[in-house]
């Protein structure tokens, strides 16, 4: 009952993010027409295209053959070049997957333990370094990072393409500095996220009472520190999906790394509302589903330590 | 006093960003070689356009968006915040959506409103979604344990209105909080700024830009590579600037307390070995100026159980953290030290925690809660001391929260136990135990026959297990029953009656605390109500004060002042002692010049000199704050002073001049209405009412 509500409600919120999106990218006052048109086009011309797209019709009847669509798995076709969006999507979807799970487990790995440090004993120069650091844009990171690693130092590549048929996992090299680019920020954010839990356990009886009969300090922070971190740890990782997802656009852009980052950019610039609604879908799915998961990992220590 | 310069410093950041283009040596787009060259201090672009030039104008344009979309999302969030810690629906409003919104990506939410909006409207558009309830959640948890704090509390009684109290009280005292967070909204809306120009939807070419020009120079960096380093570099030194800078100010705006210098601790006088475990003349201050222990000595001898007992808040516990080698975050040992067998042990050092760990067990207060709710009964204490205590056999599989109150005290006895140490802790061992639980507990701890130390506030019981008990009182060690008692004070004329309680209930979450509360208070009078802790007393102050719903009739003629216990909350941190004192006064209708010169006076009369009205309260003693707090309750000449144990944290000299104050104010007919666990102030009061099971009665004198 409680797995099927919650279940509902991440629906429901899916339906209310998708019907959202496509109010705003369909409210535009210059749609794909006038851009597929041309500079010099003629409002019939306009207007005949506007027809072929299906574009006349009103917004909801246009949401509703979407949304129906989208139940099937089809997402409509691109608006710039008729491709069909939902296998392109795929595609881009699986090539950013090679960017975004590295930096993921990069972000809570090395984040995870520098927050224990830091949660230990609070301290605000860290902290603002950490903040420092965790807002530094992502296209700021690749510039320096290209300048020291390809052209200064010649180690990696400065553009990341991938041969023609193959994935990035070809060529690994040209992940490390998108993953590096993304990393970064994403490990100061979830250290800064994950402090204040620390620092929260830390002062509960059960440790400072543990530390009072003298028991070291490293056994304290894995034997009872730790396993409390568990369910913040799970919630950041759901919201550090997300973010990294749509991280991945500039850096994707930067590194011309054909992801799905880049074809959000490039979707955004030409208003190709189908990719756009297809995208912002995909992405809400991904952040729903890995709210969820959270959700149920967060459940098992509390469900340990007696909560309801 | 460089709070200035950092506001100038952040200003001039600003307008150098922002009027960068004045100083350009070239036009921004004008071509002065070819692409890529080292034309220039920094080369040039992909156009053989100047960097510098174009890195001077370049910043203006991001600066101009991201810095009023971070402000506003912080200043909208910082409103929010504030009013959910006043509005119960506004708060629930505000940790709904908060949680919600932080699963949002921002650069997915920017992006999308950028299909239809321009660049900067879609950055605000973002930022006031995203960032306001972020910075309204993290307003409202620095503010919110705040709001019970005294100085607030004091506010509500004396008739400040809501906003006076948000905006003059709280947003102050948070202030460091809020520019720190305004150092990350504007810093998440630079990178999102940053992240759209890149994309190329911010200023079209040729306007110059960092973002843009990182972007269409990385082809040729290995050419010129300053062309992408140096608006890299500009970008990175504008957030740490403006994050670092407001969280400076932040931390400027809010005085902490300024730690005295001590003279290192003489070594102690040496004396012979007496005792298993010594305290030999610790003085111990909980902050700089307040004094927990003055000089404690304390010996314990081989097989010796020795009872402390004393009120609460006497520093019972910090007392044995002491015996366990250690004091608590932020206290301080001044001198003195710990002996183990005649071998000193160093406070709060490593062998110190090696020590106790292999020599001393501890029970302490509260111990199901220092049961870690993750790890199972057997990892914590052996299976054979479990079953010597009488726990059932399967004890072992539990985790903490399937075993009831006497058993998780027992597990924990267990594991103090487990190693049979030779000096053993006991930090309320009866409280909340049945009788059965109460009888074992007794047996084990009488017939280990080895050093015990039990702090307790059940003296009968700590006669009847105990070699010998002592008092813990203002902070030093008295044998039990020698304490002094102070004069009565003079006899006073009673006046009209400014306050009665007829038929006075309060509950709190729903339970009742004391009921049948029945009382008249006459001017000129001193009534204290003293009773157990967590009986109420302090509820039914404040519900008496109108900031706690009350059951039955209250009825007060005249106006009502509350002096809190605490003396680091009662007085703002930020407001000097002379405002503090002053603030009531001006709220009367004082002008600001009649209301200092009154205040200095208030301070002088609790006997504090002129020289304190510019101070702040990180500069005072706790003694000195609990004055300045007294003085500004007076202020007003109020009619009926509510007094919630203001004497407990005191030492005992400051405890003594509190205590004439107000009996010198008595006799000009203020009536006291004092709430204390204390047996000496009680013996100064003209009647005694005592909580006992609930309810209020008159103690007949004896």
């Amino acid at each position: 009952m409680a797995a099927a509500l919650t279940v509902g409600r991440a629906a429901l919120t899916l339906f209310l993010v998708c019907l959202l999106v496509f109010l705003i990218t369909t409210a535009l006052p210059g749609d794909a027409a006038v851009i597929a048109a041309g500079q010099h086009a003629t409002p019939e011309r306009i207007a005949e295209l506007r027809a072929a797209l299906g574009l006349d019709q009103p917004v909801w009847t246009r949401f509703a053959g979407w949304l129906s669509g989208a139940v099937r798995g089809d997402l409509g076709v691109s608006l710039v070049d008729g491709r069909p969006v939902a296998p392109l999507l795929w595609s881009r979807f699986t090539a950013t997957l090679f960017i975004a799970v590295p930096v993921w487990v990069l972000a809570l790995g090395v984040g995870t333990p520098v927050a224990m440090l830091l949660g230990w004993r609070a301290d605000r120069a860290s902290s603002a370094l950490l903040a420092a650091i965790a807002g530094l844009p992502e296209v700021v990171l690749a510039g320096g990072l290209v300048v020291v690693f390809a052209t200064w130092l010649g180690w990696l590549p400065a553009v990341s393409l991938v041969p023609a048929g193959g994935t990035a996992a070809d060529r690994p090299e040209v992940l490390v500095l998108p993953v590096l680019a993304l990393a970064l920020p994403a490990t100061a954010w979830i250290a800064r996220l994950l402090r204040g839990p620390v620092s929260d356990v830390v002062g509960r009886p059960f440790v400072t009472d543990a530390l009072l009969r003298g028991v070291p300090v490293p056994t304290v922070a894995v034997r009872h520190v730790l396993p409390h971190l568990v369910p913040p740890l799970a919630q950041a990782g759901a919201v550090l999906a997300g973010g990294v997802l749509t991280a991945t656009t500039v850096v994707e852009a930067v590194f011309a790394y054909p992801g799905m980052g880049q074809l959000l950019a490039t979707a955004v610039g030409t208003r190709d509302s189908p990719v756009l609604q297809g995208l912002a879908a995909l992405v809400a799915v991904v952040v729903l589903i890995a709210v969820l998961a959270a959700d149920a990992v967060a459940a098992v220590p509390a469900g340990r330590a007696g909560a309801r | 006093m460089r709070t200035w310069l950092l506001v100038m410093g952040l200003l001039t950041v600003s307008a150098v960003v922002l009027c960068g283009a004045w100083f350009a040596p070239h036009d921004v787009t004008e071509v002065v070689g070819v692409p890529w060259s080292a034309e220039g201090l920094l080369g040039t672009d992909v156009l053989g356009r100047d960097v510098l030039s174009r890195l001077l104008a370049g910043g203006a344009g991001l600066l101009a968006v991201a810095v009023p979309a971070g402000l506003a999302a912080s200043l909208l969030g910082t409103v929010a915040g504030l009013a959910a810690t006043w509005t119960p629906w506004v708060e629930r409003l505000v940790l709904r959506t908060s949680a919600g919104m932080l699963a949002v990506p921002g650069l997915l939410v920017v992006l999308t409103c950028a299909v239809a909006l321009p660049a900067w409207a879609a950055v605000l558009a973002g930022m006031v979604l995203l960032g306001t309830p972020l910075s309204a959640r993290v307003v409202h948890a620095a503010a919110t344990p705040l709001r019970r704090a005294g100085f607030v509390l004091a506010a509500v009684v004396r008739g400040e209105r809501p906003r006076a109290v948000l905006m003059r009280e709280l947003l102050p005292v948070v202030g460091a909080t809020v520019l720190s967070d305004a150092g990350l909204r504007v810093v998440a809306a630079v990178q999102l700024t940053v992240a759209v120009h890149a994309l190329g939807l911010g200023p079209q070419p040729p306007a110059p830009d960092w973002a843009v020009m990182i972007r269409e120079n990385l082809p040729g960096v290995a050419l010129n590579p300053w062309s992408v380093l140096a608006p890299a570099a500009a970008v990175a030194a504008l957030t740490a600037a403006l994050l670092l800078g407001l969280d400076l100010l932040g931390t400027r705006i809010v005085p902490r307390t300024v730690p005295r210098r001590h003279a290192p601790p003489p070594p102690g006088p040496s004396r012979p070995v007496t005792g298993v475990v010594e305290l030999r003349g610790v003085t111990v201050e909980s902050e700089p100026g307040v004094p927990l222990f003055a000089g404690l000595d304390l010996t314990v001898a081989e097989g010796e159980i020795v009872g402390v007992v004393g009120p609460s808040g006497a520093g019972k516990t910090s007392l044995l953290r002491l015996l366990l080698g250690d004091v608590r975050p932020g206290a301080r040992v001044v001198t003195g030290q710990l002996l183990w067998h005649g071998e000193p042990v160093v406070f709060g050092s490593r062998v110190a925690r090696r020590w106790r760990r292999a020599h001393v067990g501890l029970l302490p207060q509260d111990p199901a809660a220092t049961l870690d709710p993750l790890r199972r009964v057997g990892a914590v204490a052996p299976a054979d001391v479990l079953a010597r205590l009488g726990l059932p056999s399967d004890v072992g599989r539990r985790h903490p929260h399937a075993l009831s109150g006497g058993q998780a005290q027992r597990v924990v006895l267990a594991r103090a136990l487990a190693a049979d140490p030779e000096l053993l802790l006991l930090d309320e061992p009866t409280s909340g135990l049945d009788a059965a639980t109460r009888r074992l507990v007794t047996e084990e701890i009488t017939a280990r026959r080895r050093s015990t130390v039990i702090v307790t506030h059940d003296l009968r019981w700590a006669r009847s297990v105990c070699d010998r008990v002592v008092e813990l009182r203002h902070g030093a060690l008295v044998p039990v029953g020698e304490t002094p008692t102070r004069p009565r004070a003079a006899v006073v004329e009673f006046g009209a009656p400014v306050l009665r309680l007829e038929d006075v209930a309060v509950a709190r979450r729903g339970r009742e605390l004391v009921r049948g509360v029945d009382l008249e208070l006459r001017r000129g009078e001193l009534l204290v109500l003293v009773g157990p802790s967590g009986a109420g007393k302090s509820t039914l102050l404040h519900a008496v004060a109108g900031l706690h719903p009350v059951i039955g009739r209250v009825e007060a003629r005249g106006t009502v002042a509350l002096l809190g216990q605490d003396p680091v909350a009662e007085l703002n941190p930020v407001h000097s002692l002379g405002s503090a004192v002053a603030r009531p006064l001006r709220l009367a209708g004082l002008r600001r010049r009649e209301a200092r010169d009154r205040a200095v006076e208030l301070l002088a009369e609790v006997g504090l000199g002129p020289e304190f009205a510019d101070r702040r309260p990180g500069e005072c003693s706790g003694g000195q704050r609990q004055r300045a707090a007294l003085a500004r309750a007076l202020a007003s000449d109020p009619d009926v002073l509510l007094a919630d144990e203001p004497t407990s944290a005191l030492d005992a000299t400051t405890a003594d001049a509190v205590l004439e104050v107000l009996d010198r104010r008595r006799a000009a007919g203020l009536a006291v209405f004092f709430v204390t666990h204390d047996e000496d102030v009680a013996a100064r009061a003209d009647r005694v009412f005592e909580v006992v099971d609930g309810r209020c009665a008159e103690r007949v004198s004896t």
